[in-house]
């Protein structure tokens, strides 16, 4: 009997030591999801009725207005709205005999906390 | 003088065990930690395993937001890494199957070349793939169902639209896992595609 209730306590040691870890993985994920929440999710738990949560949450893949920003960066936007008003809009074509130009390095993206790209680093060479 | 030692006079011994009222007592003991075990498991060992389900369906959206996000951005990556010219590999047009099943990206080449570059999205085997020529890459997995079609920028269906609406449902454990015991979740993702901006010639 007693070794039983030893193995319960050391159980329950056990379960509490789990704790943290659930807090911190769910503080990941709340990140996560903080970045791209689903439009519906469906949740079958264990011993408890399906769940749906409806968030209706849209999100918008925006090329960038600048014609090189997208050549170079070659990864549009993920916006909550249908356009970045803080994106210059600069959609002229180039004059005839624009140079060419080489990227002698990687392009460079700045992220927030949230991994939304606020600026891009490139370093071109003009022919 | 001797001393002649007297019986022993003490209680009688009894034989090992424990009365009905040490087991029953026992039982209860025990009875009351399981409840407790119970408690413990419902307020941690689930959440653990919601959070874990719930973790891999936002990694794997994630992933296949990204590989949109950089098929969608008006270029085609040139693999060399020289960007060349504003015409090379930039963005044709976005060709959703009648069924919404596949999602065929055109891109403008330049010779030597192909005249014309497709990217090819679709569902296999609840997996995301992205096709370009004769490579096959694996975007996300945990993929249960991917639509694509056409629609207007609020995301109201239009087989005119300019947008591309993308639907994509993840599920956890998805059907071809072994693990296919509660709990599981799923997750549907709406992204519009939006067209890049048409230059204006100078």
């Amino acid at each position: 009997m007693l070794e039983v209730q030893i193995a319960f306590v050391l159980l329950g040691i056990g379960l509490a030591g789990l704790c943290p870890f659930v807090v911190m993985q769910l503080r990941q994920l709340r990140s996560l999801e903080s970045r791209l929440t689903a439009s519906t999710y469906v949740y079958h738990s264990v011993g408890m009725a399906t769940r749906t949560v409806q968030s209706n949450q849209i999100y918008y893949l925006v090329p960038w207005n600048n014609p090189w920003a997208q050549k170079l960066t070659t990864r549009a936007q993920l916006l909550p709205t249908p356009s970045n008003t803080s994106d210059p809009a600069i959609t002229s074509q180039p004059a005839a005999g624009f140079p060419h130009v080489t990227q002698p390095q990687a392009v460079s993206l700045t992220l927030d906390g949230n991994g939304n790209v606020t600026g891009v680093t490139a370093v071109v060479q003009v022919n | 003088m001797y001393l002649r030692s007297q019986p022993s006079r003490g209680p009688t011994p009894r034989c090992c065990g424990f009365t009905i009222t040490e087991m029953v007592i026992g039982t209860f003991l025990m009875a009351l930690l399981a409840v407790l075990l119970a408690a413990a498991v419902a307020t941690f060992a689930r959440p653990a395993a919601e959070v874990d389900g719930r973790t891999r369906l936002a990694l794997e959206a994630s992933l296949a937001a990204e590989a949109l996000a950089r098929d969608l951005g008006g270029y085609l990556a040139d693999n060399s890494g020289v960007p060349g010219t504003l015409t090379q590999y930039q963005f044709s047009n976005w060709i959703p199957s009648s069924d919404g099943t596949t999602l065929v990206l055109n891109y403008q080449g330049t010779p030597p070349a192909p005249v014309s570059v497709s990217v090819t999205y679709q569902q296999q085997n609840y997996q995301l793939v992205r096709i370009l020529g004769n490579s096959v890459q694996t975007v996300a997995v945990h993929v249960t169902s991917f639509n694509a079609s056409l629609c207007n920028p609020d995301g109201s269906p239009n087989p005119a639209g300019t947008c591309v609406k993308i639907e994509i449902t993840l599920t956890y454990p998805d059907p071809s896992s072994p693990r296919q015991s509660n709990p599981s979740f799923s997750g549907t993702y709406v992204l519009i595609g939006v067209q890049p901006p048409s230059l204006s010639p100078q």
